[in-house]
C-alpha cells in the first residue's frame, strides 16, 4: 500500500543543514493500523507531512497506492491528497462557518463531485461516525469528540487509500479518546489502512503495529500481539 | 465555479459590515460616473432638440470677423437675390438678416431687446409658430413700415392676458424713439439656459434705415431643401459670393449654422463629461485599492482555512478562484448598487436642472464590466498570495 525507501529530508543548507529524516525505509501493508511514536523533534511530523503529500522528500522514493509521489507536480500532489489520503488533525481543523455536513463535503467539492452525490456521501459518512443527526450543526455546537468524528467522516468521504491521523486524541478527554480509538479500530476491522502519529502510549497500545522514530531514523518497529489477537 | 461563487457569497455575508464598507468606494465611484454620464447624455439630448427647433437646415453667410471689407464687398439685396437664383434648386428660402439692439420703453422699466430685421420668409427661416396675428408681409418690407412681431413672453410681460396685436411699442435706438405696431405674436421657445432675452422681428428695410446701413446687409440666411448637406452648401455659397465679389481666397466671408454650433457644443460637452468622469473614475481606483486591502486582510485571517482546504485537496487554482470570485462579487455588487444610486442621482439632478437625465444601456454595461475588471485586477494579487501559501505553514498558523 505504502512503501518508502531510504527517504531523506533536509531543512536549510550548508552549516545550518538539519537532517530531519535520515534514510528511512518503511513498508505498510493494506489494512494495517500503525502507530508512529517518538519524542518531539524526532522527525515523526516530517515523516507524517511527507506521507501526507504535504511536503516532498529531499532524497529517496515514496510510492503510495501505486503512485510514485516524488515525481509529482504541485497540482498532482493536491489530487493525491484529495483522492488517496484522509487527514485527521489534533485540532480537528473544521471550517467554523460551515455545518458538519458542509465540512464533510469539502473534499468532494475539490474532487468535483456532483451536488447530490456529495450530499449523499457526506451524510453516509456522518452516519458512519454516528453523527447523522448532527449534520446541520456547526463545529461550535459540537463537543470535542463529536468534532473529531466529523473530521473522521471528512477523511473517509472520498474513500482514500490511507487515513493519516496526527495526534487525533491530543485535544480530547479520556472518554472521547476511547470513542475515537474505538472508531479507528472499527475502521481497521473493515480493512482501512490507518496511520496514527501519537506520543500517547495508550493510543499506540490500540494499534496493531508500532513504529518508533528517533533522531530521524526508525528505532523500533514491532507488532502488538494483543491487538492482533483481537 | 458554482462552489467558489457560493463560498464567496458566504464569506461576504458573514462579514456584512466590512463587505459593505469595502463596496462603498466602488459604489461611490460607479455612482458618480453613471450620474455624470447620464446628466451629460441628457444635456446632449436637450441641446440637440433645441438646435433642431432652431433649424439644422439653416445656414447664414456673414462677413468674417475682423475682415476689412470695401463697400463693394458688403452684401446687398442684389446678392440675396443672386444666391436665390444661383441655388434655386437647393434653397427653400433666402432672406437678409440684420440684427440690432434697441431699448424697449415701457411703463415701469426699459428693457433691452434684440431686433431682427428680416422678410416675410423670416417666419419660415426662424421656425416660428404664430400665436396670434400674423408675420410680416411683403408690402411692409417694401414700404419700410414700423411693424413688428413679438414673442408671447414679451406680450405677456407688457399686456398680461390682454391682446397685444394692434398695440404699439416704443423702441429707442441712439437718440431716436419710434412707435411700432405689433402685427403678430409668436411662440417664444424656452432656451436651455432659461432666459434668452426678447427677440422682436421687424422688416429688414426698417431696421436698415434705423441703423443707417444704407442698404448693406450684414448676414444672409438660407434655409436649404431636405436633401442638401448644409456644410457643403455653405462652402459653395462662400465660393459663389467670393467669385461674385472678386475676392476669392481672402477669407472675407464665413458661414454660421445651427448644426455647426451644435457640433461644437456637443464636442465641448462630450469633453467636459469625459473629464469629469475621469475625475470620478479616480475614486473607482481608490475603491479598488480598498478592495485589495480588504482581500489581503481576508487572506491573512483565513490562512488556516486555506491550509485546511489545501490539505483536503484544493489546488492552487481552486484557492485563487475562491478569493478572486470573492473580490469580483464584492465589486460587482458594489457596481450594481452604484449604477442604481447613480441613476437615482442623475435623475434627481436632472429634475433640478429641469431636464431629463438619460441612462444608456451602454453606460450600465460599461460600469458593470469595469467594476468586474477592478475586482479581477485588485483581487488578483491577494488571491495569488493565498494560492501560493504552503499548506504545512498554513496549517500551523494560529
Amino acid at each position: 500500500m505504502l512503501t518508502i525507501q531510504s527517504l531523506v529530508k533536509d531543512y536549510g543548507e550548508g552549516d545550518i543543514l538539519v537532517r530531519a529524516l535520515d534514510h528511512v525505509d518503511l513498508n505498510i501493508n493494506e489494512g494495517e493500523m500503525v502507530a508512529i511514536i517518538g519524542p518531539s523533534g524526532s522527525g515523526k511530523s516530517t515523516l507524517m507531512n511527507i506521507l501526507g503529500c504535504l511536503d516532498q522528500a529531499t532524497q529517496g522514493s515514496y510510492v503510495l497506492d501505486g503512485v510514485t509521489v516524488g515525481a509529482l507536480s504541485e497540482n498532482e500532489l493536491s489530487e493525491v491528497r484529495n483522492k488517496k489520503i484522509g487527514f485527521i488533525f489534533q485540532s480537528f481543523n473544521l471550517l467554523p462557518k460551515l455545518t458538519a455536513l458542509q465540512n464533510v463535503e469539502l473534499p468532494m467539492i475539490y474532487a468535483e463531485a456532483g451536488r447530490k452525490e456529495r450530499k449523499d456521501s457526506a451524510l453516509k459518512a456522518l452516519e458512519k461516525v454516528g453523527l447523522g443527526d448532527r449534520s446541520h450543526h456547526r463545529p461550535n455546537q459540537l463537543s470535542g469528540g463529536q468534532k473529531q468524528r466529523v473530521a473522521v467522516a471528512r477523511a473517509l468521504v472520498n474513500t482514500p487509500a490511507i487515513l493519516l491521523a496526527d495526534e487525533p486524541t491530543g485535544n480530547l478527554d479520556s472518554k472521547s479518546t476511547e470513542d475515537i480509538l474505538r472508531l479507528f479500530q472499527e475502521l481497521h476491522r473493515e480493512g482501512k489502512t490507518i496511520l496514527i502519529v501519537t506520543h500517547e502510549t495508550e493510543v499506540a497500545d490500540h494499534c496493531q503495529r508500532v513504529i518508533e522514530i528517533r533522531d530521524g531514523k526508525i528505532a523500533k518497529d514491532y507488532y502488538n500481539k494483543e491487538v492482533i489477537q483481537k | 465555479m458554482m462552489e467558489s461563487f457560493r463560498i464567496a457569497m458566504h464569506a461576504i455575508a458573514s462579514n456584512k459590515m466590512r463587505s459593505l464598507l469595502t463596496m462603498l468606494g466602488i459604489i461611490i465611484g460607479i455612482a458618480s460616473v453613471v450620474a455624470i454620464v447620464s446628466i451629460g447624455a441628457g444635456t446632449q439630448n436637450e441641446l440637440e432638440e433645441t438646435f433642431a427647433e432652431m433649424g439644422t437646415d439653416s445656414i447664414s453667410l456673414q462677413t468674417a470677423r475682423g475682415a476689412d471689407l470695401s463697400p463693394s464687398e458688403e452684401f446687398t439685396m442684389t446678392d440675396v437675390e443672386a444666391i436665390a437664383n444661383r441655388f434655386e434648386e437647393e434653397v427653400r428660402y433666402v432672406v437678409p438678416s440684420i440684427s440690432g439692439q434697441a431699448t424697449l420703453q415701457a411703463d415701469i422699466d426699459d428693457t433691452g431687446v434684440s431686433v431682427s430685421g428680416t422678410t416675410a420668409d423670416g417666419v419660415e427661416i426662424n421656425n416660428l409658430e404664430m400665436v396670434s396675428g400674423r408675420f410680416l408681409m411683403d408690402h411692409e418690407v417694401d414700404e419700410y413700415r414700423n411693424s413688428v412681431v413679438i414673442g408671447d413672453d414679451l406680450a405677456e410681460a407688457l399686456f398680461g392676458d390682454g391682446q397685444a396685436v394692434g398695440e404699439t411699442i416704443h423702441l429707442k435706438r441712439g437718440n431716436t424713439t419710434s412707435g411700432y405696431l405689433i402685427v403678430g405674436v409668436y411662440e417664444a421657445e424656452e432656451s436651455i439656459m432659461g432666459f434668452s432675452g426678447y427677440t422682436i422681428y421687424a422688416p429688414y428695410t426698417t431696421v436698415d434705415k434705423v441703423m443707417n446701413l444704407n442698404g448693406e446687409i450684414p448676414s444672409i440666411t438660407v434655409k436649404v431643401g431636405q436633401d442638401v448637406d448644409v456644410e457643403d452648401f455653405g462652402n459653395r455659397m462662400v465660393a459663389f459670393m467670393e467669385a461674385r465679389k472678386g475676392n476669392a481666397g481672402e477669407s472675407k466671408y464665413q458661414t454660421f449654422s445651427a448644426e455647426a454650433i451644435m457640433e461644437t457644443a456637443s464636442e465641448m460637452l462630450g469633453l467636459l463629461t469625459t473629464v469629469i468622469s475621469a475625475i470620478a473614475a479616480i475614486s473607482l481606483l481608490v475603491g479598488g485599492i480598498g478592495v485589495m486591502n480588504i482581500m489581503l486582510v481576508s487572506v491573512t485571517e483565513r490562512i488556516r482555512e486555506i491550509g485546511i482546504r489545501k490539505a483536503l485537496g484544493a489546488k492552487r487554482s481552486a484557492i485563487l478562484q475562491q478569493f478572486l470570485i470573492e473580490a469580483v462579487v464584492i465589486t460587482l455588487i458594489g457596481g450594481v448598487i452604484g449604477i442604481i444610486l447613480g441613476a437615482v442621482m442623475g435623475n434627481a439632478a436632472g429634475n433640478m436642472l429641469d431636464m431629463k437625465a438619460s441612462i444608456s444601456m451602454d453606460a450600465v454595461l460599461i460600469a458593470t464590466g469595469f467594476s468586474m475588471l477592478i475586482g479581477i485586477f485588485f483581487g488578483l494579487y491577494p488571491a495569488n498570495r493565498a494560492a501560493k501559501l504552503d499548506p504545512i505553514e498554513a496549517l500551523r498558523h494560529e
